[in-house]
């Protein structure tokens, strides 16, 4: 038998062995590293079931299909939706928005209206049924990697469609960096969106109000002028306030 | 009597007792064979451990001749993909070789190109469109009538795995004596500029003819290719203007687009026809046209070598200048509009001379040449740590350590790193010769291997299962550092009985997440955190020596001015997280429970008049003095490059919302502070390096990162906007540790995902 003679040589003995040993240890004590998956099952059975609740009026949609998603749904009771759809609703009703929208072109549902009820600091009982929230609604926090910054959101109804809008500006140190450039983006159901550039530079750009398939953004933020367009959501062209069209193409990411 | 689990206990411990006594042998038995070999290797440790970080270290590189052999121009492609050119070869026109030499990640390795003619080749700089396309020029001598040696350009061109002579016929002085290539620069294979010089020559009957006409004289014309690969090779003649009457040179180029094409060098001052006295800066300028643009006024004997430019308004020339009988280091700076000479450029000896410049796109600044003490020449590296175009000057110079191999005549010829944002820069090389010549040179300063990064998660949910598999998931891959779970937008809703009043609305999903309840022990923040730990706990491997560190996060997301960054919020964070350290105590291989925000000004409330950063300071001031382990800063600068002025003056619309204190103040300020910031992009380790810069100048402590984020894995994960964990935290320690002032470890990498799995920026379901 030839002696050890290389550092691979013996690196290949020195594993055998411990690997043996290991062997001679693991059949002898036979201890689980891991939690058994059945115990831990049991842990997470006792946890309360996540409620997937949509919050939406009545004349909208009696129910709607827990398998949709809309970018902006929560998990939580639905008690506990109640008090924050209250508030919510006393913002939407302070921007005034109104929402009977409408397609221009096509019969669409009845309108949908709005009425805000008070702010409650108590739970109240149980929603009868879902309700979804139409209107200026919170904005849902994003990625630090998303290239835009959302100041603020906005759901309602174009052709019978839930649309889900956002606006405000592209980000600082992204690659196509202008803040300067405010920008819309319409939410697809699927979580995509695209992305409208303002027709100037006027800096970022907030909802101010909705009629109809149009939106009005005012601009907002750092060192802005004053400006305001229109954008219509059926066409997705900004219109001037003669209601002439703007050509406006979707940003290519 | 023993039971069966006892008997099972007893042969397990005599189990153990028979391996340690094995494993104990077989380690004795290790130790002793491969002494031999262990010393072998620790004296390779040795050699490297001489050589830290910002020292820049040789890299052993081949020397094809006996006696000569130097290395003057060098281009990178990737960490493993770099060439060098030169020449070797005892210096006359008969019998050098033009030498070029490959890195391939492991070594450097001839390949040399077929020589031209039938006297001397040489190669003076190189330049690389891509991996299968690079670029060299040089000159080359061939016998011919009149019966002497003659000087003509030498373009070589490699691909397809060797170098093929493109120079074609093309020399603008055929009759007259001698011409040469000195610079290259390219854009893409059709638009590559070659640059050098022609000798007008004795007899007057050159081609082109020379401007002014020359008769009797022999003297240096600038002149240039322009290049085109495709379909065929062809280069096109173009001569720049001629400076003066004298001697004109051009040592160095830069192509920043296809009509914006900068040259410079030297041509001879004293108005004495066919003169090379008095030499002064000449800088050439192509716009589609070449002129000649003024230099700053400077003492006679001043050279431009080379040139490089960060953008078309910030370009960087640099050479030698003679000042008060003294040579000293020269460097000019154009911004758009003209060229400034920077003062006070740091002369660490005598015979101070730059001989090339490479800006990186982190906006580093490297220049490299040579000075000289009593008894040797020595290799020099200048690094430039400002950041505008105001600073020029010598106080943003610092001269870097490089290794001198020889104990005389080290000098450096040519710097460069990867250019463009296309890849991340983890080596930055400089190659000259050493020992009078006698051997290349090949020194860099290289990123090591990052370690392995953690996955933190932009928690889109608060389902205790998924998170346990995520602990699990940790544990299994080995995971250390530090793991951040973000829980998104803070919120406050108000006192409930039915729930915490406290929580977040989750990222990409909006869903609502509650901080703790005793009411609840599932659908909530806390319980989803420790059942993270308990599957870290429970799925770690009895020999693993791994350990984590739990970030419990948050962002300033606050553009809608609906979230909740209040002294109550970051209070109730406070104790969950310290309700959460106690939950873990047990857990050994977790070493700390911390909380974290994701600071960015870019997400403040634009109606706030300090964009949210008092906010954003009271929820982080919570964090001091607990006793858990702090909080981790994981957030960006958005546009640090011109940060807020100190308030109460306004910020700028397109700079940071924030000022340099304000962010000093969250980033190392509070004492609880740990930044690991976000990396996505050069640009961001660049922000993060000035604002450092910035602490380091206005504050006596030592700030410092404990490693940086990316999000690769949450978006399309493509540089330049979007990179890898590795190539992060290599890109923030190229920045941090180039730099004398910064040099530091970074401990951790992680990268954030989103926990539903959606690849979308945003984590939209």
């Amino acid at each position: 038998m030839k002696p050890i003679q290389t550092p691979s040589q013996m690196h290949s003995v020195f594993v055998v062995l411990v690997v043996a040993a290991l062997l001679v240890v693991a059949i002898a004590c036979e201890t689980p590293d891991q939690q058994p998956a059945s115990n831990f099952a049991a842990n997470v059975a006792q946890s309360p079931t996540v409620l997937l609740t949509y919050a939406a009026t009545a004349q909208v949609a009696a129910t709607v299909n827990a398998a949709a998603t809309f970018g902006a749904y929560k998990a939580t009771t639905i008690a506990d939706e109640d008090n924050r759809l209250n508030s919510l609703r006393t913002q939407a009703a302070q921007t005034q928005t109104q929402l009977a929208l409408t397609p221009s072109n096509t019969p669409g549902p009845p309108t949908a209206t709005f009425t805000p009820s008070p702010p409650t600091d108590t739970p109240g009982p149980p929603a009868p049924t879902p309700t979804l929230i139409l209107g200026m609604v919170e904005c849902v926090p994003s990625t630090s990697g998303f290239p835009y910054v959302e100041y603020s959101c906005w759901r309602g109804l174009v052709n019978g469609q839930i649309v889900d809008v956002s606006s405000g500006r592209e980000r600082i140190d992204f690659a196509n960096e202008d803040p300067y450039q405010g920008v819309v983006f319409v939410w697809s159901a699927d979580g995509s969106y695209q992305t409208y550039r303002t027709p100037t530079k006027v800096g970022g750009v907030k909802i101010s109000s909705a009629s109809g398939t149009q939106i009005t953004l005012i601009n907002w933020g750092v060192g802005t002028t004053s400006a305001t367009f229109v954008f219509d959501l059926a066409t997705r062209q900004f219109e001037t306030q003669s209601g002439t069209p703007i050509p406006t193409t979707p940003v290519v990411p | 009597m023993q039971t069966r689990q006892s008997k099972k206990l007893k042969t397990c411990k005599e189990a153990i007792l028979v391996t340690l006594i094995v494993t104990a042998g077989v380690v004795i038995f290790a130790l002793i064979v491969s002494n031999y070999q262990v010393s072998r290797a620790r004296a390779a440790v040795l050699a490297q451990t001489g050589c830290q970080p910002p020292t820049w270290c040789v890299v052993s590189s081949p020397n094809p001749d006996l006696v000569y052999n130097e290395l003057d121009g060098i281009a990178v492609i990737g960490y493993n993909d770099a060439w060098a050119v030169g020449v070797d070869g005892f210096p006359n026109r008969y019998n050098r070789r033009a030498i070029t030499e490959h890195w391939d990640g492991g070594s450097w390795t001839v390949i040399s190109p077929t020589q031209k003619g039938d006297g001397s080749n040489n190669l003076a700089a190189v330049t690389a469109v891509s991996s299968n396309s690079v670029w060299a020029v040089g000159s080359y001598y061939t016998a011919t009538y009149p019966n002497n040696y003659f000087q003509y350009p030498l373009i070589q061109h490699y691909s397809n795995g060797s170098w093929q002579d493109i120079s074609g016929t093309i020399s603008p002085d055929a009759m007259c004596g001698g011409s040469a290539l000195a610079a290259v620069a390219a854009l893409s294979d059709n638009d590559v500029w070659a640059i050098g010089a022609y000798n007008v020559g004795d007899t007057g009957m050159c081609f082109p003819p020379p401007n002014p006409p020359a008769t009797n004289v022999k003297v240096n014309h600038p002149y240039a290719q322009h290049c085109s690969l495709q379909p065929v090779v062809t280069c096109t003649l173009t001569l720049p203007p001629y400076a003066g009457v004298g001697y004109n040179a051009v040592n160095g180029i830069a192509a920043i687009s296809t009509t914006n094409v900068w040259a410079v060098g030297s041509y001879s001052s004293d108005g004495i026809p066919r003169s090379v006295g008095a030499p002064r800066p000449l800088i050439l300028h192509y716009t589609g046209v070449w002129t000649t643009t003024t230099s700053p006024s400077l003492t006679v004997d001043s050279v431009l070598n080379a040139v490089d430019y960060y953008n078309a308004n910030d370009i960087w020339a640099v050479g030698t200048q003679l000042v008060s009988g003294s040579q000293q280091t020269l460097v000019e700076h154009y911004d758009g509009s003209i060229w400034k000479v920077a003062n006070n450029i740091p002369n660490p000896g005598a015979n101070n001379i730059l001989r090339s410049v490479f800006m990186t796109n982190e906006r580093d600044i490297w220049a490299v040449g040579q000075y000289d003490t009593n008894s040797s020449t020595n290799s020099l590296i200048l690094h430039w740590h400002g950041f505008s175009n105001n600073d020029i000057n010598g106080d943003k110079w610092d001269v870097i350590t490089g290794t001198n191999p020889s104990t005389y005549n080290n000098q450096f010829m040519g710097v460069a790193a990867v250019p463009g944002n296309s890849t991340p820069i983890t080596h930055t090389w400089a190659v000259g010769s050493y020992n009078s010549g006698g051997n290349t040179l090949v020194e860099n300063i290289a990123a090591p291997p990052a370690p392995i990064s953690t996955t933190s998660y932009y928690e889109t949910s608060v389902d205790p299962n998924a998170h346990y598999q995520q602990g699990c998931a940790a544990a299994q891959r080995g995971e250390n550092g530090v793991v951040v779970l973000d829980y998104g937008k803070p919120k406050d809703w108000g006192a409930s009985s039915s729930h915490s009043r406290y929580g977040t609305l989750l990222v990409g999903t909006g869903a609502t997440a509650y901080i703790t309840s005793s009411s609840f022990s599932g659908n909530e923040i806390q319980y989803s955190v420790e059942r993270f730990a308990d599957g870290y706990a429970n799925c770690y491997g009895k020999t693993q020596t791994s350990t984590i560190t739990i970030a419990i996060g948050i962002n300033n997301h606050n553009e809608d001015g609906l979230a909740s960054l209040t002294s109550a919020h970051a209070a109730a964070w406070a104790t969950m997280t310290n309700q959460i350290a106690n939950h873990v105590v047990s857990y050994s291989m977790i070493s700390g429970m911390a909380a974290a925000i994701d600071a960015e000004p870019d997400f403040a409330d634009q109606s706030s008049t300090d964009y949210d950063f008092s906010k954003v300071l009271t929820w982080t001031n919570a964090f001091s003095g607990q006793s858990f382990e702090s909080y981790y800063d994981f957030g960006s600068t958005d546009g640090y490059p011109c940060p807020r002025p100190e308030p109460p003056l306004p910020p700028r619309l397109g700079c940071s919302n924030w000022s340099a204190s304000q962010f000093y103040t969250l980033t190392w300020g509070i004492p609880a502070a740990r930044p690991i910031p976000e990396i996505y992009k050069p640009l961001y380790a660049s922000e993060w390096y000035q604002l450092k810069h910035w602490a380091l100048d206005n504050h006596l402590d030592l700030p410092r990162f404990y490693g940086e984020m990316t999000e690769c894995q949450s978006s399309s994960c493509t540089p330049p906007n979007d990179y890898s964990a590795e190539q992060g935290w290599q890109t923030l320690w190229m920045k941090l540790n180039g730099d004398p002032n910064m040099v530091q470890s970074l401990i951790w990498s992680t990268d954030v995902v989103c926990s539903n799995g959606s690849p979308r920026q945003g984590c939209k379901p």
